[in-house]
């Protein structure tokens, strides 16, 4: 397949909808590690998907060996939770009780969200470095996907993240915020989907 | 992602076990797999799976004794995407013979999915989410229509009131209107920009990018 062939056919877009007989996708696969354009055409659709559809749940194959490992892992973890507070300060992942500043200092900070304590009080965090979500969809028997939006009280979309299967909506969702983009003020975590799902509100104060 | 010409160097190193060059083959045809695996597969699982496999198979060709199969260093992409094709038949042929991954290899995708570069992916993910959003609401949908709902081709056509060969059409227009979005976003916001946001993609007004014809 030459290019001209290629741009003709839209062969790019045959490709990602998948349109594309055997024989006309070798032939694209053929010309397409080859040429910059098509190359771009497809990484760039790549690029959307990925974005689209988010919380890619990485299961390894050798899981029995990795999860050894990552119990391993875990394990040191504790023991250094026990023995070395300042550790731990690192690591810690519970919300403050209600009343209490929930002071999130870490490398990568965290903001467990529960609705019970989330307008209560703020969470307290380094503006500089990047900040995970913590929530769960509040439902019984999700039907994804749901979009869910982390706005500022200007309606400012910070962060957003897609569930889109059973599994991970079933499970607490972490969304990743990047480092430098909250400032003080107060936040609104909004959940579409199949139904109406209470927003979860919460103040972060920048430090 | 930009475009990577692969040479014969690049196999060298990754047969050698170049810890960079492998951190690259995995980053880079992460998505690429993921595209290609997206639908053909029964579960999202047996596509991970595959993309796995693929990994696996790839450079235990290229280390088997004798020096692999591989001849053309500039072949390598097209090489890769034909040992996953084999791996999809087998799936469809129901004899796949996975074997176990190697210890290294689990630990090193391990690594790359929970480590720095994934903050940066999802960084990525985010400011691509963001620019969907900016989009008019037709193109935005179709985007979400072919990646995120994955919804039948044929239901999406009868949405949009196109058959199959226009929806082609409005994939590619939305993609352009989406490169300009993303150009745009990236201009409004230099100075936001530090050294954790993500990195510039391929993403670039059609103009600004070079052909390199076969």
């Amino acid at each position: 397949m030459t290019h001209d062939e290629a741009k003709k056919s839209m062969a790019a877009e045959a490709y990602v909808l998948d349109d594309l007989e055997a024989a006309e996708r070798n032939a694209f696969e053929e010309h397409f590690f080859d040429c910059t354009d098509c190359t771009i055409d497809v990484l760039d659709a790549a690029t959307i998907a990925d974005g689209v559809r988010t919380g890619n749940v990485v299961r390894f194959r050798g899981y029995s060996r990795w999860a050894a490992a990552a119990a391993a892992a875990a394990v040191a973890i504790g023991l250094a939770y026990n023995y070395v507070p300042q550790v731990a300060s690192l690591w810690h992942r519970t919300p403050a009780p209600i009343g209490q500043q929930a002071s999130v200092p870490a490398r990568e900070q965290t903001i467990d969200l529960d609705a019970s304590r989330a307008a209560q009080a703020p969470f307290i965090i380094v503006g500089n470095q990047p900040v995970s979500i913590g929530f769960v969809i509040p439902v019984t028997d999700p039907r994804p996907p749901y979009v869910c939006e982390l706005r500022d009280d200007a309606g400012v979309l910070i962060g957003s993240a897609t569930v889109d299967t059973k599994e991970k909506a079933s499970n607490p969702v972490s969304l990743v915020i990047a480092g430098g983009k909250f400032h003080s003020g107060q936040y609104t975590l909004g959940i579409r989907g199949d139904r109406e799902i209470p927003a979860y509100h919460f103040v972060v104060e920048v430090h | 992602m930009d475009f990577f010409p692969f040479d014969d160097e690049y196999v060298r190193r990754l047969r050698d076990g170049d810890r960079s060059t492998e951190d690259h083959f995995y980053s880079y045809f992460e998505p690429i797999l993921r595209l290609k695996l997206r639908g053909r597969l029964p579960s999202a699982e047996a596509a991970e799976d595959a993309r796995q496999e693929t990994y696996a198979r790839v450079l235990k060709k290229l280390r088997a004794p004798g020096g692999g199969e591989i001849r053309d260093g500039h072949a390598f992409g097209k090489f890769v995407l034909t040992v996953c094709n084999n791996i999809v038949f087998e799936t469809y042929r129901g004899d796949k013979h996975n074997e176990p991954l190697d210890d290294e290899i689990i630990e090193r995708l391990a690594s790359l999915e929970n480590s720095e570069g994934e903050l940066i992916k999802e960084q990525m993910r985010e400011c691509v989410r963001r620019v969907i959003s900016t989009l008019e609401t037709r193109d935005r949908n179709i985007l979400e229509a072919i990646f995120f709902k994955e919804t039948p081709k044929a239901a999406i056509c009868e949405e949009f009131g196109v058959d199959q060969g226009y929806l082609r059409v409005l994939l590619h227009r939305a993609k352009e209107k989406f490169r300009k979005a993303w150009a745009k976003e990236q201009q409004r916001r230099p100075r936001d920009r530090d050294e954790t946001d993500p990195p510039r993609p391929s993403l670039l007004p059609r103009e600004t990018v070079k052909r390199q014809d076969t």
